[in-house]
């Protein structure tokens, strides 16, 4: 089988890129004024930090409940008394509420979910970017007007496709992740579609046209030029969905919250460990939450190098 | 047709007829019952069922749900729902109205609780059989209060002040609300009842959603009452400040009085406080007064395709005292069967829960209460936290319920 | 300049790999549309046949629909989840379809009339044995009957049993019968339908009825229906009961039989929220906090954002990433357990904030707190999201742009306020109505904090302060009245609906997005 040898980048970009990164290089030598630094750098450095104690403030609150061995949520203290494990302990050897099922299911849902959302959203992105036809307008607007239709009434007639659908195809019964997978999808074409064809009109027409003329198809240019080049919006986008799916309640307390404890997901796992003993399941609560948002910034954390190269990318354009 | 589009279309409906060649799911042959339960409660009943369903060769399936009675609103009409749920009494007027349940029949009332069975009664009928009862009780604090339970509310109130004025005391008789914002009434509703006032009407056994006596002659004229014991420091009102946390109060000897439940008693036993616990003092007059009660039953979906087979098991299985005394112990709730309840008689908490729900007030099963909870409430609230007077907190209060129920 | 180039273009394995999915899809869609026919869900077969039709047109037909192939696969999923849904919505709005009204008429009238069967006298069981006619194989039941003896009884009556037919065991129950097959519980247990419809008549007017699979009771009937004139009687006063325009069989005294069932009744929900003198009184309060509450929410999240953004947008700021990773975090928890911690955090006696400032505001208690309240808790809950799209936007601002514009001498305050900013606002324009529509029905948002509240005075008794649009008539719907109103719901969903789109479509007619779609 013969591969595919693609430059995903036109070799002016990456000229230009590297002469950028000669540039920065040379700046770094160059040691900074301090009045310099002051000017350009130091406020940057506050409002990072002030905006970063804002949102870690209450991350910190639910720490020290969840170092906290007292586990008494009314005289709290933001450094805990007698610091220690116990709440993990706790959490972890429940079997009434498998926290790590939860944690895994909650992260395949997300995977799956997301990539799904990405490929359907970026490919219908693709051709309202790049094809004029009769009607692009329309789908547009249908896209992201459907999607402002109040969701708490729809999801009682989702549940109704679902209770339907399931007596036919086992795995879309109720009580089965893929069937959640598939609403997730199903309904994600909005604001994502939006996002992305925003992005795919900074990538200038000319790169497709002269590969054309070089006889690509539709499809390679697709997957070979324009992915490529919005990456990091890709990027971008796969948090965005994964976050939502990750941290959905509503629809997925509907889906699969009625089956047995090991199939939820953290979201709607914890909210049930919470509300059947709020004050007893505090401190475990404050642990488990606390742990919920690990995966999402590994992700986040994996992903960011692409979100940076976004400076470079958008360098492109022109 | 082009020979290239011929081998395009051969090739996919080979593929097609070897995707769809997947054989249709067989039936599972045999019995099976579905039960549908909230997550306390799954493990135990799975336990408990387990005999009977191998004797008769069926298959059980004990299902943990977040939230029951919805998700069975929504499932049972679908054909997805299961044949039985356990749940509360007062979802017996929702599901009954709506034609999501069936009548019992043949089940002998008499065996049971009376509160228990009138708690499941809707429109004349029966629809759920009860297995365990829950109200609320006093608590007394032994530490402070060695001679005892008080049996009038008169000792009640001069012992509670008598130690709040010695300094020992921080709070007189603390009763749960959950805040001033989102005030529970459930434990408060007795001081309701006792003052003459009442929900819906209750007549002959059946509630009367038009006539909410929230704010009765009776209750009015006696409400200045509880204005006092707001303000003299009886009537604790650190529950509605806060969460339930103020339980600590009374764990830390700081109160001598407190009203719950029996879903309390691990915590009040872990405390070490030695406690007693006894029927309410009626708030006027002798007895004990009215609380609220509430009652777990079984129902039975009318959408179930084994109903003659979920009735057995409602007959063979819930009815008896193995079943009931079996959830008694894991869950600590007294049970409803009659036979059981005198089978742990010597257990002197659940003596004194059993003496203070004598004569209970069952909470309303019909549908409109859910129209009364919120503004209910917020008139505990209010009086708690001394925004408004008793009085005109529930005469505000029963005009918007009866506003709301229209 | 070549930027493409084609060594080998293998078509051969895009073939494949087409020809595998599309049978994939036509296999799946073999299988499945039989079996959602058989199980009567029409319109769904009718959807998978026109899914699968319209993917097989577009990948395979002669004419190019490029586009399409591209946009079809979203487009079926989106029609299925988020198109029908609404219109099912919309449907519901004109239908009474509520607690009491969830069923359908015909089996809303076979229940009141099968539960208007009283068991006759002492509940005590029968036992009985399900069996069946060796000779006709008509379901038999076999019943012990108290004082007269065994008995065979069938829908035509009951046939005394000889005693030398019948072995019974000591609690009197039939184990054999000569004529008749006894079932085995699990076959008995597959008759459950026709066994519950068995009513073998008894004495007088009375009916005998399994109650489970080995007793049966001795029952009388009180309500009959009858077919030709749609009524219901009452068999002993003779009372006539028939349907009324809410769905429900109705006497001429008033009384209801329950259950109802759901029907059309037309415009009723929409008069009722227009002409309901309780929903009506505190409307503008709702809808001035609803504007209000998405207004300050989309704007204060994406300033902060896009400030956030721009700050740390500079190729020399270290611990970039680490700052960008930690910001995140807020977005990272889940939203439904983020907003518990809020409620413990607000709390006015206990709650860290009051504690820490040492200030005793009433966070969630006075109406004016609790609208600051939630406005903070959707500025650390919204702006992460604000943040990463505003970083995209800015990453992919035009670098000749902004560098041209500083050549020519323009201050950083101008490239910000006349270059960036509106390129910014342009890319994202989009989303920020999205957002505001989103907001705009943010039902979580205010129902996981203050659940509305605190109640509003002189409101009948409702509506909250923090109370927007959706979540007031979600309280009117489903906590009056007697239950839950879906159909009130959806009426109310449905006109939100219509204000949010169309106030967004003028949106987007303004911003510049719509020209910009060419």
């Amino acid at each position: 089988m013969t591969t595919l040898a693609v430059d995903p980048q036109p070799k002016a970009a990456k000229k230009e890129k590297k002469a950028k990164k000669d540039k920065v290089a040379l700046q770094k030598h160059k040691p900074m004024s301090a009045r310099t630094w002051l000017r350009t750098l130091a406020w940057r450095h506050a409002v990072a930090i002030f905006a970063i104690s804002f949102a870690l403030f209450p991350f910190l609150w639910m720490a020290s409940a969840a170092f906290n061995n007292d586990n008494d949520v009314s005289n709290q203290q933001l450094i805990p008394p007698h610091p220690g494990f116990n709440n993990f302990q706790i959490l972890f050897s429940n079997p009434n509420y498998p926290y790590t099922s939860w944690i895994k299911n909650s992260v395949i849902i997300a995977s799956v979910t997301s990539f799904l959302q990405l490929a359907v959203a970026a490919s219908a992105a693709y051709a309202l970017s790049r094809f004029r036809y009769k009607g692009r307008k329309t789908t547009l607007m249908t896209i992201l007007v459907v999607q402002m239709f109040p969701q708490l009434l729809a999801i009682a007639s989702i549940y109704l496709i679902l209770a339907d659908l399931g007596k036919s195809i086992p795995f879309m019964h109720i009580g089965n992740i893929s069937a959640l997978i598939v609403v997730f999808v199903g309904g994600s074409l909005g604001v994502n579609c939006w996002m992305l064809k925003g992005f795919f009109d900074t990538v200038p027409q000319e790169l497709d046209e002269s590969a054309k003329i070089d006889g690509a198809s539709h499809a390679q240019i697709y997957f070979q030029i324009i992915l490529p080049l919005v990456r990091p919006v890709l990027a971008v986008i796969f948090l965005l969905s994964f976050i939502g799916a990750m941290n959905e309640y509503v629809l997925t307390s509907i889906i699969i919250g009625n089956g047995n404890q090991s199939h939820l997901t953290v979201a709607v796992g914890m909210q049930g460990f919470i509300s059947s003993a709020y004050q007893k399941n505090w401190g475990p609560f404050a642990a488990g939450s606390l742990m919920a948002s690990v995966p999402v910034i590994a992700l986040f954390m994996f992903l960011q190098r692409y979100v940076v190269t976004g400076l470079t990318a958008g360098s492109t354009k022109g | 047709m082009s020979k290239k589009r011929f081998a395009l279309a051969s090739a996919v409906a080979a593929a097609a007829l070897a995707v769809s060649g997947f054989a249709v799911p067989a039936h599972a042959a045999g019995k099976t019952l579905t039960i549908w339960a909230d997550s306390t409660r799954t493990p135990v009943l799975k336990k408990l069922v387990a005999a009977w369903a191998t004797a008769n060769n069926v298959t059980v399936n004990v299902v943990s749900q977040t939230d029951t009675n919805s998700n069975f609103q929504a499932a049972a009409p679908k054909g997805v729902g299961p044949d039985l749920i356990i749940g509360a009494h007062d979802w017996t007027g929702t599901l009954a109205a709506s034609g999501l349940i069936e009548p019992m029949t043949g089940v002998s009332t008499g065996l049971f609780d009376s509160g228990s069975i009138s708690a499941f009664s809707y429109n004349g009928r029966l629809w759920g059989v009860p297995f365990g009862t829950e109200n609320i009780a006093l608590v007394t604090n032994l530490n402070l209060v060695p001679a005892g339970a008080p049996t009038t509310w008169a000792s009640l109130e001069s012992t509670a002040l008598a130690l709040k004025a010695a300094g020992k005391t921080t709070s007189g008789l603390f009763i749960p609300c959950g805040g001033a914002n989102s005030c529970d009434p459930y434990h408060h509703a007795f001081l309701n009842f006792g003052l003459g006032g009442y929900v819906f009407q209750n007549k002959s056994g059946r509630l009367n959603p038009k006539d909410v006596g929230l704010a009765s002659k009776a209750f009015l004229a006696n409400a200045g009452l509880v204005d006092k014991w707001v303000s003299e420091g009886l009537i604790s009102k650190e529950s509605a400040t806060g969460d339930d946390y103020s339980f600590k109060t009374f764990f830390t000897n700081k109160a001598p009085f407190m009203i719950t439940g029996p879903w309390e008693l691990a915590d009040i036993k872990k405390s070490g406080v030695p406690y007693q616990i006894s029927m309410i003092p009626n708030p006027l007059g002798t007895g004990n007064a009215a609380p609220f009660a509430g009652y777990q039953g079984v129902y039975l979906s009318h959408y179930s395709t084994n109903r003659l087979l979920a009735r057995q098991f409602i007959n063979q299985v819930v009815s008896t005292d193995t079943f009931q005394l079996g959830l008694y112990n894991d869950q600590g709730r007294p049970p409803a069967l009659l036979s059981a309840i005198k089978a742990i008689s010597g257990d002197k908490d659940l003596a004194g829960f059993a003496a203070a729900g004598v004569g209970a007030t069952p909470m309303p099963n019909i549908p409109q209460m859910g129209s009364v909870w919120t503004d209910f409430g917020n008139a505990w609230g209010a009086v708690l936290t001394g925004k408004l007077k008793t009085a005109a907190a529930f005469t505000q209060a029963a005009a918007n319920i009866k506003k709301l129920i229209g | 300049m070549k930027i493409f180039s084609v060594k080998t273009p293998s078509k051969t394995f895009g073939l494949l790999l087409k020809l595998a999915a599309m049978g994939s899809i036509n296999g799946f869609a073999l299988w499945a549309i039989p079996l959602l026919l058989r199980n009567h869900t029409y319109g769904f077969a009718a959807y998978f046949i026109f899914a699968t039709f319209v993917l097989d047109v577009v990948y395979f037909s002669r004419r190019k629909f490029i586009p399409a192939k591209y946009i079809a696969p979203g487009v079926l999923l989106l029609m299925l989840f988020s198109v029908y849904p609404s219109i099912y919505t919309g449907y519901v709005a004109f239908t009474n379809y509520s607690t009491g009204h969830i069923i359908d008429k015909k089996t809303a009238v076979s229940e009141i009339v099968a539960n208007s069967y009283q068991s006759l006298g002492d509940a005590t069981p029968i036992p009985m044995t399900v069996a069946k006619d060796a000779a006709s194989g008509e379901l038999t039941l076999l019943l012990t009957l108290p004082q007269v003896g065994p008995e065979a009884g069938n829908a035509k009556g009951l046939t005394p049993l000889a005693a030398d037919s019948v072995t019974q065991d000591s609690k009197g129950v039939i184990t054999a019968a000569k004529g008749y097959t006894i079932l085995t519980s699990d076959q008995a247990n597959n008759e459950t339908d026709a066994l519950t419809a068995l009513k073998v008549p008894g004495p007088n007017g009375s009916v005998y009825v399994a109650n489970d699979l080995q007793s049966a009771q001795q029952e009388v009937q009180s309500l009959k229906y009858d077919a030709a004139t749609d009524t219901i009687t009452d068999i002993q006063s003779g009372a006539t009961y028939k349907p009324d325009s809410n769905g429900e069989m109705k006497s001429a005294a008033g009384t209801i039989l329950q259950p109802g069932w759901t029907q059309v009744v037309g415009w009723r929900n929409f008069s009722y929220v227009i002409h309901d003198k309780n929903f009506r009184q505190p409307l503008f309060q709702v809808l001035w906090w609803t504007f209000a509450f998405a207004i300050l929410v989309v704007t204060t999240t994406f300033f902060a954002g896009l400030a956030l953004g721009l700050a740390l947008n500079h190729p020399k700021l270290r611990a970039k990433k680490l700052y960008r990773s930690l910001l995140i975090i807020p977005y990272a928890m889940p939203g439904v357990l983020a907003a518990l911690v809020w409620v413990g955090m607000y709390n006015q006696d206990t709650g860290v904030i009051n504690r820490m400032f040492g200030i005793h505001v009433p966070w969630l208690t006075s109406p004016w707190w609790a609208k600051a309240a939630i406005l903070l808790q959707q500025l650390w809950a919204g702006s992460p999201y604000m943040f990463l799209i505003a970083t995209g936007a800015i990453q992919a601002l035009p670098s000749e742009v902004l560098e041209a514009a500083s050549v020519d001498g323009a201050s950083p305050r101008q490239v910000f306020t006349k270059i960036k900013l509106p390129l910014v606002l342009l890319t994202l324009s989009p989303l920020l109505i999205a957002s505001l529509a989103y907001n705009f029905s943010n039902f979580n948002a205010i129902y996981l904090l203050t659940g509305g509240g605190p109640l509003m005075q002189n409101s009948g008794g409702l509506a909250g302060s923090t109370d927007i649009l959706i979540s007031y008539t979600y309280k009117l719907a489903f906590s009056t009245g007697e239950g839950a109103n879906y159909g009130l719901a959806s009426t109310v969903s449905f006109l939100n609906f219509i204000l949010v789109a169309s106030l967004s479509m003028y949106g987007f007619s303004k911003s510049r997005t719509m020209e910009n779609m060419n």
